[in-house]
């Protein structure tokens, strides 16, 4: 006897059209094996379409787009971790998001470059236990030889007088970032973005630095510190600016923001 | 389960999700993981078995799914493509659990069940689907737990509608006299080939 197993599916699916349907029939009136087997296919299928969907872990889609960026060859040995577009949609601005920030004095920056692959990895805020990025001077890799993927939070608490002194040394870090292949334009940059990979903790804090900037101006998040500037919670930022999108960066800009209400506190400047 | 999830809207707000990551939207590709990776997740459970595998191989999918979009022709549906990818994951992700751990009981063995007992709670059928050969498995999910339509099947897996057809009769009797605590009948393959 043949057993009509191809048409038993749809039997038990009720998707046969009346001819075979017919024909399953008459096998079944004869065939106590198919009889057997339809009804466990009909309490199988049953049973499987009443298996509810499982939740992922928490943190699944992060871990994805965080396998995704370190898998993605850059060709370049800094890596863009971030963008998030800034009002009135006329720019977007990235942020290259580097290393631990210095606890001694007002440096935001050591002069010791940093291996991308060395670079440990903190988690995002809320997805897991927080971590503390603050390990010492050592390690901000705004030379350009490494970034990790968060706002840095440093306790230094900055006066005026230290932000001229902080923008050069930036100055120092922006010119090695550069000569390692730092795209050299705001335009070159934002080619290059991912902005997949901005957490909350990111896109608030470049947000936040940028409320001042007016549109207009093309610029180019290099660094951000949560810190506090005269004793007040602030996002001490470092930006990259030049005369236009598509020129090369001449200035590099320290920009105080508050972090409450995001206006700008404090200023400096230092050209490239 | 989500059959919900693939009506043809999503389908078409897919297809302009892969447009734009072409393009270079990074973004893009994060919304897709965002919405796609219930049902991916879900797959790789259902065919893996662990939860901590299935989050592995949710992740291993959608890197081969970035990795490999560009290449994406859109001659076939976003969530068809990605199935297959998926289900390619699941399979390397339990032969090398076959040749690393050959010796291992993969899951608890389902009890036995009373065959009078008209429903079997959700851990059994968890359990019953892992003693389903993997490539019968694998058509009684997306059929059954996710309502696929065969010939969209057959394009996931790479084999003829007919044969969609026989393995999910011969995977859902396997199944079923898994529940009913009669695995001899269901475990070994032999036994699901098709009958002449």
């Amino acid at each position: 006897m043949t057993h009509p197993d191809e048409l038993l599916a749809g039997y038990v699916d009720g998707s046969l059209g009346s001819a075979d349907r017919g024909r399953v029939d008459a096998h079944l009136a004869e065939c106590a094996r198919c009889r057997d087997e339809v009804a466990l296919a009909a309490e199988a299928r049953s049973a499987v379409a009443g298996l509810g969907d499982v939740a992922p872990p928490p943190g699944l889609s992060t871990a994805v787009r965080r396998k995704v960026r370190d898998r993605r060859p850059t060709g370049r040995p800094w890596r863009v971790v971030g963008a998030v577009a800034v009002a009135a949609g006329v720019a977007a601005a990235g942020i290259l998001v580097v290393g631990s920030l210095g606890e001694e004095g007002p440096s935001m920056v050591s002069q010791q470059p940093r291996r991308p692959e060395a670079a440990p990895l903190p988690q995002a805020r809320g997805e897991g236990p927080a971590e503390d990025v603050m390990a010492g001077s050592e390690g901000l890799a705004a030379t350009g030889t490494g970034a990790v993927p968060v706002v840095t939070a440093s306790r230094t608490d900055y006066e005026p007088k230290a932000l001229s002194p902080l923008a050069r040394r930036l100055r120092d870090d922006a010119r090695a970032a550069l000569a390692q292949g730092f795209p050299p334009t705001a335009t070159d940059f934002y080619r290059e973005f991912d902005p997949s990979a901005v957490d909350t903790q990111t896109r608030r804090a470049v947000q936040c630095a940028l409320a001042d900037v007016s549109p207009q101006q093309a610029v180019v998040p290099f660094i951000i510190q949560e810190a506090t500037f005269q004793g007040v919670p602030a996002f001490v930022a470092g930006f990259l600016q030049g005369p236009a999108p598509d020129q090369p960066y001449d200035r590099i800009l320290i920009w105080v923001a508050d972090k409450e209400s995001c206006a700008l506190r404090s200023l400096a400047s230092q050209q490239l | 389960m989500d059959k919900e999830h693939a009506p043809e809207t999503a389908s078409s707000d897919d297809q302009v999700l892969v447009e734009r990551f072409r393009r270079g939207d990074r973004a893009a590709f994060s919304t897709l993981v965002e919405r796609h990776q219930t049902r991916v997740y879900n797959l790789a459970y259902r065919m893996l078995g662990r939860p901590e595998d299935a989050a592995d191989a949710t992740q291993e999918a959608f890197l081969a799914c970035h990795e490999k979009l560009s290449g994406f022709r859109g001659d076939a549906a976003f969530t068809t493509w990605l199935h297959r990818v998926a289900l390619n994951v699941c399979y390397d992700a339990l032969r090398k659990r076959s040749r690393e751990r050959p010796d291992e009981e993969e899951i608890e063995p389902p009890p036995v069940a009373d065959a009078s007992e008209a429903t079997a709670t959700g851990v059994d059928v968890h359990r019953a689907l892992q003693r389903v050969p993997e490539e019968f498995r694998a058509v009684v999910l997306l059929h059954d737990a996710y309502g696929l339509p065969y010939e969209e099947i057959a394009e996931i897996i790479g084999v003829p509608v007919g044969t969609v057809k026989s393995r999910l009769h011969r995977g859902r009797v396997a199944m079923a006299r898994i529940l009913r605590g009669e695995p001899q009948a269901a475990s070994d393959p032999s036994k699901l080939q098709e009958r002449s």
